[in-house]
């Protein structure tokens, strides 16, 4: 990625960014293997994925403590200005974000062998299409992210509607679930949680489109952002 | 360069010059003043005299030397006409030389120029998606396929922000680090699933003297998988709808074994249902594993086009004969409507028996109560553009038709798919394998015709078939 603005008279700066830079698109890209791998193992009940995503989780770990470590070093070393600045902070910002999403794909992942030990409810795949959904956009907002894309940021910004709406939808339909059949109570509960993480992370790819809003224009996103999830006003629907 | 301009001289630099020329000269002089043999005055006004002549006469010689300096000096590229240089030999010598190696220079530079060009163009060529890299993770180069792929100009920038997929970053460090060459499969995310194959590997030449300019360590190669990923998807899919197909009679089959040892051992009245349905169920599965079997001897020979001539005619009469019963049963009456003179056609009876037994039980199957069946045949002069070009013209043509239901448009595209069915209940109740039309399809194009539908939902179907003629057949008529 090319830095912002003209180079630096301190070169070692321009590289230490540029490292910054593709650290975070390297983090990123763990965050959205995780997450795929995580949806994939709950649709297709593979534990063996499953294992390996809850095991991925240290490298992410990781990766974020150096990002905070570099993070240190640039400010102490550099007191980096304006743009620099900008970037230097939501790097610890969209780290944060990553990290976290990546928490979620595990936390995805440990249902998977809990859901294992419960008859097959259909609901699965509906909750795969919210996790496909999710992916998508943090493909989109890391994409916009790395290329300074803030077109595509507030595509994101905007797309996260959809999320909620979906994630509502699907808060229904497992409720019908479980009214249908107690018996569909325990796994639709769990269910009912990885939509929860589903829905989290795509609130962190919003917060990564933030970021990316406002280091390529110093501006934030309004605090309007449209929402969807109504889930919180939600009664038990009426059963006939 | 049309305006020539002799260089000028540097004044400091032509007296140096011509000191150091007039020095015997000036030496002598100043001897012979020493001795006596000349006065001072014409001594110093002959020393003058040599200097400022000498000084005249080197001028020009010096500017002709600067001139072939800056001839030497200028660039390749740069079109310019050799100095004149009339007052050296030697000026006129160097700048000769000069010219020749600027003609030999010149023809390498562009011979590798040309070379470089047509390497580039090699790479924008390929049509899968390269990209070079050097050590510092920085995509150098790329090819026109990687920026289609990846939706932006890729070049100069770092790896990561191009891909970011672990498994490549990993792969790409091992390779910078160890000269690891690696190999592996990677998921496209996005509104379509795409299946890549990526290939990291280290350029050999990449160290030492060959080591290419722009400072390319390795190649990143993508080879697009996606369509023999989906197929591998499709077989295992075929597997296990076809065990699926087979395990609901079989499930069913077994629990009235269990019934009938069990609580119903000693009840006539159930063993008579229950064994009815077990034959039914039992009859059921027999069709599938009979259609599973012939759907694949017939995919097996499809490349190979049957020899035979067979009697379309005799063929149509003795299907029709044969589901006499079933078309009774249901009410419905078989017309056959068959030109008296029919030129043969190439096939093989059996396969063809089959297609017509197939389509003409379905129109049975799925035409109202006391409405008829027509099977005509005509000749066309030109088949459907799904025959092959070979055998389109002159082709003989089957119609199936039935007063049906009909089948709404968006089923009409995938009726021929194994398992495919409008509607599931409905055709598990008439005994449906749901490989019917699929059988119907592939011996249809192993005899190089076609297969058409048209239907309009609460009027019927027509389900047409495409033949080609035997040789000769139609010379004889």
């Amino acid at each position: 990625m090319p830095p912002l603005g003209t180079p630096h008279t301190v070169r070692a700066f321009d590289a230490e960014l540029d490292a910054l830079n593709q650290k975070i698109a390297r983090m990123g890209g763990m965050a959205e293997t995780q997450l795929g791998d995580a949806v994939q193992a709950l649709v297709t009940a593979d534990l063996a994925l499953a294992d390996q995503v809850i095991k991925g989780d240290d490298a992410v770990d990781t990766t974020e403590d150096s990002v905070n470590e570099m993070v240190v070093r640039m400010l102490a070393l550099r007191q980096p200005m304006a743009d620099d600045l900008r970037v230097v902070m939501s790097s610890l910002k969209v780290a944060g974000a990553l990290e976290r999403v990546a928490d979620h794909a595990a936390g995805i992942a440990h249902r998977v062998h809990t859901l294992k030990h419960h008859a097959p409810v259909p609901a699965v795949k509906s909750v795969g299409r919210l996790g496909t959904l999710v992916l998508e956009l943090l493909k989109d907002s890391l994409d916009g992210y790395t290329n300074r894309d803030t077109e595509r940021a507030i595509r994101v910004w905007e797309r996260d509607e959809e999320v909620d709406a979906l994630y509502s939808s699907l808060f229904r339909e497992l409720l019908t679930y479980m009214m249908e059949d107690p018996r569909n109570i325990a796994p639709c509960s769990h269910l009912l949680f990885v939509a929860k993480n589903l829905e989290r992370i795509g609130d962190h790819a919003t917060t990564v489109a933030e970021v990316t809003h406002f280091i390529a224009t110093g501006k934030r996103l309004g605090r309007g952002r449209p929402k969807g999830d109504t889930t919180a006003s939600f009664d038990m629907p009426e059963s006939k | 360069m049309a305006e020539r301009r002799r260089s000028s001289v540097p004044a400091g630099r032509l007296l140096g010059l011509t000191l150091l020329l007039v020095a015997p000269a000036v030496a002598v002089l100043i001897g012979l003043v020493l001795l006596g043999h000349l006065g001072i005055v014409a001594a110093v006004a002959a020393g003058l005299a040599i200097i400022v002549l000498t000084g005249a006469v080197l001028r020009p010689i010096v500017a002709d030397l600067l001139d072939v300096a800056a001839y030497l000096r200028a660039d390749l590229d740069e079109d310019r006409t050799p100095p004149e240089a009339r007052y050296s030999e030697t000026a006129r010598d160097i700048a000769s030389a000069a010219t020749f190696l600027r003609q030999r220079a010149g023809l390498r530079v562009a011979a590798a120029e040309a070379r470089a060009d047509s390497h580039a163009a090699l790479l924008d060529c390929l049509p899968g998606p390269l990209l070079l890299i050097d050590q510092g993770r920085q995509v150098v180069r790329s090819n026109p396929a990687a920026e289609a792929l990846l939706g932006r100009a890729v070049t100069n920038r770092p790896l990561a922000s191009v891909l970011r997929d672990p498994q490549i970053l990993t792969a790409v460090d091992a390779a910078l680090d160890d000269g690891k060459r690696s190999e592996l499969q990677i998921v496209f995310t996005g509104p379509v699933e795409r299946n890549f194959e990526v290939l990291v590997e280290p350029l050999a030449t990449a160290t030492g003297a060959g080591a290419p300019a722009d400072g390319a360590r390795l190649l990143v190669q993508l080879h697009d998988i996606t369509a023999l990923v989906r197929t591998e998807q499709m077989r295992a899919d075929f597997v296990a709808n076809a065990s699926h197909e087979l395990r609901t009679p079989l499930t069913s089959v077994l629990g009235f074994i269990e019934t009938l040892r069990g609580p119903a051992r000693d009840d006539q009245d159930a063993h008579d249902r229950f064994l009815a349905i077990m034959f039914q169920q039992a009859t059921r599965m027999k069709r599938l594993i009979e259609d599973l079997l012939s759907l694949s001897r017939i995919e097996l020979r499809e490349h190979t086009p049957p020899t035979g001539r067979t009697d379309l005619r005799r063929i149509l009469s003795q299907v029709a004969e044969g589901l006499q019963i079933q078309a009774e049963e249901k009410g419905v009456g078989v017309v056959l409507d068959i030109p008296a003179k029919l030129p043969p056609v190439i096939g093989d009876a059996d396969e063809l028996t089959q297609v017509f037994q197939n389509l003409m039980s379905n129109a049975i199957k799925y035409g109202r109560r006391d409405t008829a069946v027509t099977v005509s045949v005509e000749r066309v002069g030109r088949g459907p553009a799904a025959m092959p070009h070979a055998t389109r013209t002159d082709a003989l043509v089957v119609h199936v038709r039935d007063a049906g239901d009909g089948i709404a448009k968006e089923h009409l595209p995938r009726l021929t798919e194994r398992f495919y069915r409008v509607d599931t209940a409905r055709s598990r109740e008439l005994g449906g394998t749901g490989l019917g039309l699929a059988i119907v399809k592939h011996i249809v194009n192993r005899h190089r015709g076609a297969l058409t539908i048209d239907s309009t939902v609460g009027r019927g179907s027509t389900f047409s078939v495409y033949l080609p003629p035997s040789p000769g057949s139609f010379e004889d008529r």
